[in-house]
């Protein structure tokens, strides 16, 4: 008897599992809501049109890029889990974001609320100065700030983001005193930086390959050079231990199935994978990661960790 | 400015001012809580505003006939058509989409008409209506990838 | 002219097509309330990606310019933006069509788009690299200062009483500063609702306190909706070429405007407009008669917005800056299509660049017979629709557009909840245009503002950061004399006061 039930269990268990197995076989069979938690215009934005052709290659189904900009990405993020769970609605996830946000005020989600399958790519921090600025070395660029502290005036988007947190780091690490100012998305800081309303802006290495020979950049907080940017030096080159960006991915709703979400990380991986995909997005400054569901806890971890730290530079107190 | 309307005093403006100044003290007392640079516009707006409001009520009691504003044509129509609105907007996601559009929709027309219905006018208008409504539908959901709320019918 | 040998390129039979396609599906969402140009755009971008990157850039232009001249529709006809960019279009569009010159004022909107489109496309093919400076000329304090002189119309807009003005006004910018502050992050008035954490929308605000208020008229009584003019079936094009030529000075400088602010990034088509029609009721022999149908009202703001569409693309193509957010999309799809922009672009990969210049001024040319026809369909239809069919269909597109915007129930909502606010506000004599002015121009004032007096504290004054900068200096003059303008008229002339329902 006992025998026989196990056996059904067994059979049961196979059934279920060749069904879950087709239904992987056969993602997307539709189109895809591809929603991104900012403007039009933005590293998000530029990343998820890159992948767009290859959603359609790669998955046979198109996605539909959709914005819902507001409060730096939190109006969207607040949302997210009372979306339709089907695996057929995403949304960009944006680190340290989704960790700094909710550190400091209740912007209507937790860092624990987002789902993120996958993280695809990650752009390092970058400082940028106009490309006849005085400012011809970071040297140079400390020298002033030690001079006048509080008198050199940099530019980044939004108030306790990768840009600020950046500012932070690199105002405590070389014990300097800047003046941040935070502009409505990277349009804004760049037209300040070239307009010289500021004298140096925080970006990414995406932003001075935009951006090209108007700018230059003083340093990059990575662990070795880009290789699009080989005369930008790192921080690390310089004497300053620092190594930072923002890492961009994709979250579900809360309640899409753990199968589903399988998938949608394994066609998100499978793009990652395209060799001319990785080319494009190297040339536009955004380095490719894969960090799947499989990886996510043990990234999660170490990241918020990271940037509980972080966010004593910056003031933050956390609730 | 016509004559009937010279004596009538805009009791309806002084009203609205009150409710300004009200709204003004609200607001200098939530932005207490704020930076100080996020509660600088607020308190300018909010101090404008109450000085705004007081100067019209005393302007509105002292002289009569200032912008007194008459409702012409059927009030009831105007707040059943609101509530058909208001109902669309809250029954959209529970409801799904085309339902609530199709049900809004004959609702509306029931308001808007002020002939008699016969049967041909019935067929027609909500024979066009229905297609523009399922047309435009099939436009968004389809071609443009909105995503309509499905709702628990559709 | 630079680049000629591309204009036959841009002349090739499938550029001709794609531009013609374009500006038609451009038009047509534009109208709708709700889809605006940026969203045209970008449900369109991933259609360019089969094709090579001058002819992607003609199509996505043609769509911008088409749907920034849409928005004049639904403006003119129902009194209702299709897009932000049309709002001062509502002003003299709608009083026109309401007293039967609905057709003469479709016809207007059209001359002028095409017109203030070519300005636009214009400057953007012979002075595009020297005017990009003029878009990093303006800082905060710039912007500060041009949102408080867009807020100054509220003054000569004023129909009825200053005070009530002023006080739509501020309740306006109250509603901007809804949701989590761009400086500091505060989180400001949202009442502990979730879904007023990004801040009011602007379109769909559009949509509520215009829209819903002409409709809950529509229905009130049995009165035919519009005026017939007396030839239903001309388009007045005769009629509509000598207004433009009486009103020539006033369409080339709102035309101008139009581009020099199209360049401003953060600034736009709505702010442009704005601009034009308080400059042109400024030096008009009957400012008074703006706001009660004043065809030179409708050509300022028609000519200005549509040349935003050129001035937007130079700091965009130059720069690398979008200088509005269709822009922003089309930056984008260029980056995916490999295109690098940046005054290399002029250089290297001038093919590109002067193929889409010239595409763009295809499809604004374009836009005349393309826009006359799909005008005087929709001018037709909306005449001949019977009330009781014309009430509910508006409002399902009211719904359906203030959905569509972010694909937000509680958008809806808050559509519906603000028409129901202006509606009443209205029967009180408060009207709804310095509301929606205070809405779009407090998050660019607030910020300007705050970011000014960052800046100006972290060089020693801020005083000086806002008073001593040689633009910020001459937009004070014009806010100065804009203001003093109303007093005086004022003064020598009791205006008439009317209050008109939709």
């Amino acid at each position: 008897m006992r025998k026989l039930q196990s056996a059904i269990a067994r059979m049961t268990v196979a059934s279920l599992c060749s069904i879950s197995l087709g239904a992987a076989a056969a993602y997307p069979e539709q189109t895809i809501n591809y929603i991104i938690p900012f403007g039009p215009g933005g590293e998000s934005d530029i990343a998820a049109r890159l992948q767009e052709p290859l959603f359609k290659k790669l998955g046979g189904q198109p996605v539909a890029i959709q914005y819902k900009a507001g409060a730096g990405g939190a109006a969207a993020w607040a949302q997210l889990n009372s979306m339709t769970a089907d695996g057929y609605t995403m949304m960009g996830t944006n680190l340290p974001h989704i960790v700094l946000q909710p550190m400091e005020k209740d912007v209507g989600y937790r860092t624990a609320d987002m789902t993120n399958v996958y993280w695809f790519h990650y752009t390092p921090d970058a400082l940028l100065v106009t490309a006849d600025s005085p400012y011809k070395t970071l040297a140079d660029y400390l020298a002033a700030a030690r001079k006048a502290p509080g008198g050199v005036i940099v530019g980044g988007t939004g108030t306790n983001s990768g840009n600020e947190l950046a500012k932070a780091r690199l105002d405590k690490l070389a014990g300097i005193k800047t003046t941040y100012i935070p502009f409505k998305g990277t349009g804004a800081v760049n037209t300040a930086l070239l307009g010289k309303q500021v004298a140096a802006s925080w970006g990414y290495t995406t932003v001075k390959l935009q951006l090209g020979d108007q700018v230059r950049c003083l340093a990059v907080a990575m662990e070795a050079r880009h290789p699009r940017m080989p005369d930008c030096p790192t921080f690390r080159e310089l004497g300053i231990d620092m190594v930072g960006g923002v890492y961009r991915g994709l979250a579900v709703p809360s309640n899409t199935p753990a199968a589903v979400q399988k998938q949608v990380a394994g066609l998100i991986g499978q793009i990652n994978k395209d060799p001319a995909f990785v080319e494009k997005m190297l040339d536009n400054g955004f380095t490719v990661v894969d960090v799947g569901p499989e990886q996510m806890k043990d990234f999660m971890d170490k990241m918020n960790k990271e940037y509980a730290e972080a966010a004593k530079d910056l003031g933050i107190k956390a609730k | 400015m016509s004559t009937h309307e010279m004596k009538v005093r805009d009791v309806w403006g002084a009203v609205a001012s009150v409710i300004a100044i009200a709204i003004g003290v609200m607001v200098l007392r939530a932005a207490r809580d704020f930076d100080t640079l996020g509660a600088v516009f607020p308190r300018s707006v909010a101090v404008l505003m109450i000085v705004l409001g007081a100067c019209y009520v005393v302007l509105a009691l002292r002289k009569p006939g200032m912008n007194a504003v008459r409702l012409e044509g059927s009030g009831l129509r105007r707040l059943a058509l609101f509530c058909v609105l208001l109902g669309w907007a809250l029954l959209l996601e529970p409801l799904g989409f085309l339902t609530t559009s199709l049900i809004g929709y004959v609702l509306g027309l029931l308001i808007a008409n002020f002939d008699r219905w016969t049967p041909r006018m019935t067929m027609i208008y909500c024979g066009a209506g229905c297609s523009m409504v399922v047309g435009l539908f099939l436009l968004f959901r389809f071609a443009l990838h909105v995503p309509l709320p499905p709702g628990i019918l559709i | 002219m630079p680049g000629f040998e591309y204009l036959l390129h841009a002349l090739s039979p499938m550029s001709l097509l794609i531009a013609f396609a374009g500006v038609l599906a451009g038009i047509l969402i534009g109208a709708m309330p709700g889809l605006t140009a940026t969203m045209a755009v970008a449900v369109l971008v991933p259609f360019t990606f089969g094709m090579e990157p001058g002819v992607a850039l003609i199509a996505l232009g043609a769509i911008y310019t088409g749907a920034i001249y849409g928005g004049a529709y639904s403006a003119i006809l129902l009194k209702t933006p299709g897009t932000p960019s049309s709002i001062a279009t509502t002003f003299d569009g709608y009083p026109m069509a309401k007293r039967g010159d609905g057709d003469l004022a479709l016809t207007l909107a059209c001359l002028a788009s095409v017109f203030g489109g070519l300005v636009g496309a214009a400057f953007l093919l012979l002075l595009a690299p020297p005017l990009a400076s003029v878009a990093l000329s303006f800082g905060p304090v710039e912007y500060f200062w041009l949102a408080i002189f867009g807020l100054t119309l509220i003054a000569s807009l004023s129909e009825g009483s200053l005070i009530k003005s002023l006080i739509g006004g501020c309740i306006g910018l109250l509603l901007s500063m809804i949701g989590v502050a761009e400086v500091g992050g505060d989180v400001r008035f949202t009442g502990d609702s979730q879904a007023l954490l990004g801040g009011i929308d602007i379109v769909s605000a559009l949509i509520g306190l215009y829209c819903v208020p002409v409709l809950l008229e529509l229905v009130a009584s049995p009165d035919p909706h519009m005026r017939l003019g007396s030839r239903v079936s001309s388009y007045r094009l005769g009629e509509g070429m000598r207004q433009c030529w009486k009103s020539r000075f006033n369409i080339i400088r709102s035309s101008v405007i139009g581009t020099v602010v199209g360049i401003l990034p953060g600034a736009g088509g709505s702010i442009a407009s704005l601009i034009a029609y308080s400059e042109a009721r400024r030096v008009a022999k009957q400012p008074e008669k703006f706001g009660t149908g004043e065809p030179d009202g409708l050509l300022a703001t028609e000519s200005s917005n549509n040349a935003t569409v050129g001035g937007g693309f130079i700091p965009t193509l130059v720069l690398g800056i979008p200088g509005t957010p269709p822009d922003a999309v089309i930056l984008g799809a260029l980056l995916v299509q490999g295109v690098r922009v940046g005054p290399q672009l002029f250089g290297e990969q001038s093919e590109i660049v002067y193929t889409f210049i010239y595409g763009l001024f295809i499809a604004t040319v374009l836009m005349l017979p393309v826009g006359l026809l799909v005008g005087r369909y929709a001018f037709k239809s909306l005449v001949g629709i019977p009330k009781a069919l014309l009430a509910p269909s508006v409002a399902f597109l009211t719904i359906l557009g203030s959905y569509a915007v972010h694909n937000n129930a509680h958008e809806v909502l808050q559509m519906v909840l603000l028409g129901g606010f202006a509606w009443v506000m209205a029967s009180w004599g408060f009207s709804a245009s310095p509301i929606v002015l205070g809405l779009i121009l407090g998050s660019i004032a607030e910020g300007g503002f705050v970011q000014g007096y960052l800046i100006g504290s972290a060089k020693g004054s801020a005083l000086a950061e806002f008073f001593g900068r040689p633009i910020s200096i001459g937009i004070i003059v014009f806010i100065l004399v804009g203001l003093l303008y109303p007093v005086l008229t004022r003064r020598f002339g009791k205006k008439e006061m009317k209050h008109e329902y939709a």
